[in-house]
């Protein structure tokens, strides 16, 4: 798996997404940390299940770019608007990476499609679980 | 006979229309190309459209649980957010303006509205599902399909302002992001109006 600025980027927005989620917790240190440690496992989860369903994702479909705004529009609506939303700007996001992949996916059969569509469904379902898990406000 | 035909015709007209439009909302980037300016004055009841029944999602949940909420205020919101709806597009596309500057390209604005405009379809079509859905089961939709609705709509609206750059995209995605962070300012407005 080659390492480039699209993985560094996604990583970099799905980790800010996931401390975000943390911070919507009212909980205790112990809580806290391990909902971060749950967040890294999904993030990762995340990034499998897209280079499971379709090859050369991180490599040549990926752009990552497209998933950036979100996160920051996320940091922002704690920041100066106070929202306690996180699972719309996450699920934007992978909604961006998703149609984003599938304009670049050369297979438009059926069978490719369902590969972009299931990775994108399969990690917001994962992240929303985890969310409800871990008690943040979706 | 003549007036058979015409009808005909009429139906042929509305029907090609109704799939150019169907086209520029999964396509929004296509609008860009266009140089007919009616698709565009045509185009700006989308972005209305999302934010009214955005609104009228925000003020039934309202009225559920405030006893101080009014079908008037209801009304009054949703009248409100047309213009929030015309005022984001209209920022939105002076964001993909300046993107396009800082990319060294030069932007037709007004047809660039269009994309704007059109991106705003599929988000529409969400915040109606989501309206749907509270009327029928009374579940709260707002923050699911509302924000979602409009969220989705600003991917098509970032997907037009980074096909504006293939070098610098990542000056793309912080004027996306910029774009993004507008829009909620309008959300937030809407959320905390008093009436």
């Amino acid at each position: 798996m080659k390492i480039d600025r699209n993985l560094i980027i996604g990583t970099v927005g799905l980790i800010l997404t996931g401390i975000c989620g943390i911070f919507s917790l009212n909980a205790d240190i112990g809580a806290i940390l391990l909902s971060a440690f749950f967040y890294l496992i999904v993030s990762a989860a995340v990034l499998l299940i897209y280079s499971y369903l379709i090859p050369r994702f991180l490599g040549v479909y990926a752009d990552w770019l497209y998933f950036l705004p979100f996160p920051i529009m996320l940091i922002a609506s704690r920041i100066i608007l106070g929202w306690d939303l996180f699972l719309p700007f996450y699920a934007a996001g992978i909604v961006a990476l998703t149609i984003d992949v599938y304009a670049k996916y050369k297979a438009k059969a059926l069978h490719g499609t369902l590969m972009i569509a299931g990775a994108g469904a399969a990690s917001i379902i994962l992240f929303a679980v985890v969310s409800l898990c871990g008690g943040v406000v979706l | 006979m003549n007036g058979l035909k015409k009808n005909g015709e009429l139906k042929t007209d509305l029907l090609r229309s109704a799939y150019t439009i169907g086209e520029l909302c999964v396509h929004p980037e296509y609008a860009y190309k266009r140089t007919n300016s009616e698709y565009v004055f045509a185009g700006i009841l989308l972005p209305c459209l999302t934010y009214l029944f955005f609104a009228l999602n925000l003020g039934l949940e309202r009225q559920s649980f405030l006893s101080s909420a009014t079908g008037f205020k209801t009304l009054l919101l949703v009248f409100f957010a047309i213009i929030v709806g015309f005022v984001t597009a209209i920022v939105l596309t002076g964001i993909a303006y300046l993107a396009g500057r800082a990319a060294d390209r030069e932007i037709n604005g007004f047809r660039f509205l269009g994309s704007v405009e059109y991106s705003f379809g599929i988000g529409l079509i969400v915040e109606l599902v989501g309206l749907i859905i509270r009327l029928i089961t009374g579940a709260n939709t707002t923050s699911s399909f509302g924000i979602l609705g409009i969220f989705i709509s600003l991917v098509f609206v970032f997907r037009c302002i980074f096909d504006l750059s293939e070098e610098k995209k990542i000056v793309s995605a912080l004027f996306a992001a910029l774009g993004g962070i507008l829009a909620m300012l309008g959300l937030n407005i809407l959320f905390f109006a008093s009436f």
